[in-house]
């Protein structure tokens, strides 16, 4: 799973920590999905999505949906 | 400013102050304790004092004291447990290293695997509860092969070395899950 946290993250001018602090996790659990090595609850991602103003599917893109 | 009383934190304070009354010496153990909880719930009440303040680093500070509270309640745990295994035997300061473990555990293991109601993290309580599962699987199959092979052997250990043996192992196979789940970043 790729996502896109990184990009959008950056037009919201939001740091790391900030995103993890609107989104109710640690910053560690930001630093992990932006490196695809985690996969969030629907909860997590719509939570993310809403806080960076975009759709889940925008942010978050699976491997199948790549090739 | 609403301060919360952690009621594990004032057991530690009364005991540390029994042994300045009682005049004996394992009880200030406690009072080391005591000062290492301090650190956390200071934390809480600046949290509360200052919340313009607040930021993600301080955040990050305070889980890693809760971290580092149950890294050193694991090596006296582990201690503890070895103890057990070598000498057979119970001590006052065996039950003191114990007992100061398990508090540790009890005061920080929830916050330590994210299921802290205040401070949830998905993936803490996600790599906390696998790691949880392989130490309980690990320890449940090692202790019964044991007994197993102790009965088959005819070489029965001592009640006090098996409870030492499931200490150690329960207590180290959590924090070896944990702390690898937690490099990897997930459990998938």
């Amino acid at each position: 799973m790729k996502t896109r946290i990184k990009e959008y993250r950056a037009r919201h001018n939001l740091t790391q920590a900030q995103l993890a602090d609107k989104v109710g996790v640690r910053r560690e659990t930001i630093v992990f999905l932006e490196k695809g090595k985690y996969n969030p609850s629907l909860k997590l991602a719509h939570d993310i999505a809403k806080v960076l103003g975009a759709r889940i599917d925008d942010i978050f893109i699976f491997d199948d949906e790549t090739d | 400013m609403k301060t919360e009383f952690n009621y594990f934190w004032g057991l530690l304070g009364v005991l540390g102050f029994l042994g300045y009354i009682m005049e004996n010496q394992i009880y200030y153990v406690f009072f080391v304790f005591f000062l290492l909880f301090l650190v956390p719930v200071s934390h809480k009440i600046g949290k509360e004092k200052n919340k313009q303040e607040h930021s993600d680093s301080d955040e990050g500070r305070n889980y890693n004291v809760y971290n580092v509270s149950i890294w050193l309640g694991s090596v006296a745990l582990m201690v503890s447990g070895l103890m057990m295994m070598a000498t057979k035997t119970m001590s006052d300061l065996l039950a003191v290293i114990l007992l100061l473990g398990i508090t540790a555990y009890m005061a920080n293991f929830f916050t330590y695997v994210g299921m802290d109601k205040k401070a949830q993290d998905e993936r803490l309580r996600k790599i906390g509860t696998f790691a949880t599962t392989y130490s309980w699987y690990i320890t449940l199959v090692f202790i019964s092969f044991l007994v197993i092979t102790m009965h088959w052997a005819q070489n029965i250990h001592n009640p006090i070395e098996l409870m030492g043996v499931t200490i150690f192992v329960m207590t180290s196979t959590m924090l070896i899950a944990n702390t690898i789940l937690s490099r990897k970043g997930d459990v998938d």
